[in-house]
């Protein structure tokens, strides 16, 4: 899919839609999309920085777990480094942002991280025993 | 983004903003930018309704962070500058609900996101929109 905001939503429907046909139920499958949402926007902020690019999705099964990959060819990133945001501060001394890859944590069971050989970025997020 | 606003009076006076469809990174600076331009009128309170919003990421965290700093400093926070402009703001803000921006009616999904993002502690949620008002 193109690295687009407004594509967001499409990107959405697919991960909800595809979470459901490999047998997630429908909670699990609007966590999922969620989670992508999260991944995809750090992608096309931070990591294309608004430019053009692409993203892509694979959607598969392992065993019972749901797997999510996403593959970019932004400059390299590891959101697996953020930090989580400190949810004890009052609001108004906080610095904004930072809530996107700690929902990813929440919602997945496992997110990791690696550079490929030729130049891509891939996350791939992971739910146990999601699938029946 | 369809955005509802709406006066109301309480104790203080209450705009109230309704997104009127999902919020996530397409649009949330809509959400910003509308609280901004009732601000520039003179809203110092903001309720935002969310029984319209049947998604939302943590974009709509971000936009609700903003306009609370907008609320309560009169300037919306820059992601560039990091903590030197946050303690340049005082440290004067206790813990808990913040008295600027509430919540009304988020759908489940909308609160489980709220939840998870420990927002709950810090953004008061109502189901009543008299008895969101009338908190202020």
């Amino acid at each position: 899919m193109p690295a687009k905001l407004d594509r967001l939503e499409t990107m959405r429907e697919f991960v909800t839609g595809a979470a459901i046909t490999l047998g997630a139920q429908t909670d699990l499958a609007l966590d999922a999309a969620l989670a992508t949402d999260e991944a995809v926007t750090n992608v096309i902020v931070h990591g294309y920085g608004l430019d053009q690019g692409e993203i892509e999705l694979i959607m598969t099964r392992e065993g019972n777990d749901l797997v999510i990959r996403i593959l970019d060819a932004a400059p390299e990133f590891d959101p697996t480094l953020v930090p989580a945001p400190d949810l004890e501060t009052p609001l108004e001394l906080r610095a904004p942002g930072g809530f996107g890859v700690h929902l990813l944590r929440l919602l997945m069971d496992s997110v990791s991280y690696r550079r490929l050989p030729e130049g891509l970025n891939e996350l791939t997020l992971k739910k146990r025993e999601a699938l029946h | 983004m369809e955005i509802g606003v709406e006066q109301k009076q309480g104790r203080v006076a209450v705009t109230v903003l309704k997104p009127l469809e999902r919020v996530d990174g397409s649009n949330y600076n809509e959400l910003i930018a509308a609280a901004e331009n009732e601000y520039r009128s003179g809203a110092r309170r903001f309720l935002l309704d969310l029984s319209q919003v049947p998604y939302m990421s943590s974009a709509g965290l971000v936009a609700m962070h903003a306009i609370v700093m907008l609320a309560r400093h009169g300037i919306l926070p820059d992601e560039e500058s990091g903590w030197e402009a946050f303690r340049a703001l005082g440290r004067d803000a206790e813990s808990g609900f913040q008295p600027y921006v509430k919540l009304l009616g988020p759908q489940p999904r909308v609160q489980k996101v709220l939840d998870m993002s420990g927002m709950d502690q810090f953004l008061e949620v109502f189901e009543d929109l008299d008895a969101a008002v009338g908190a202020f």
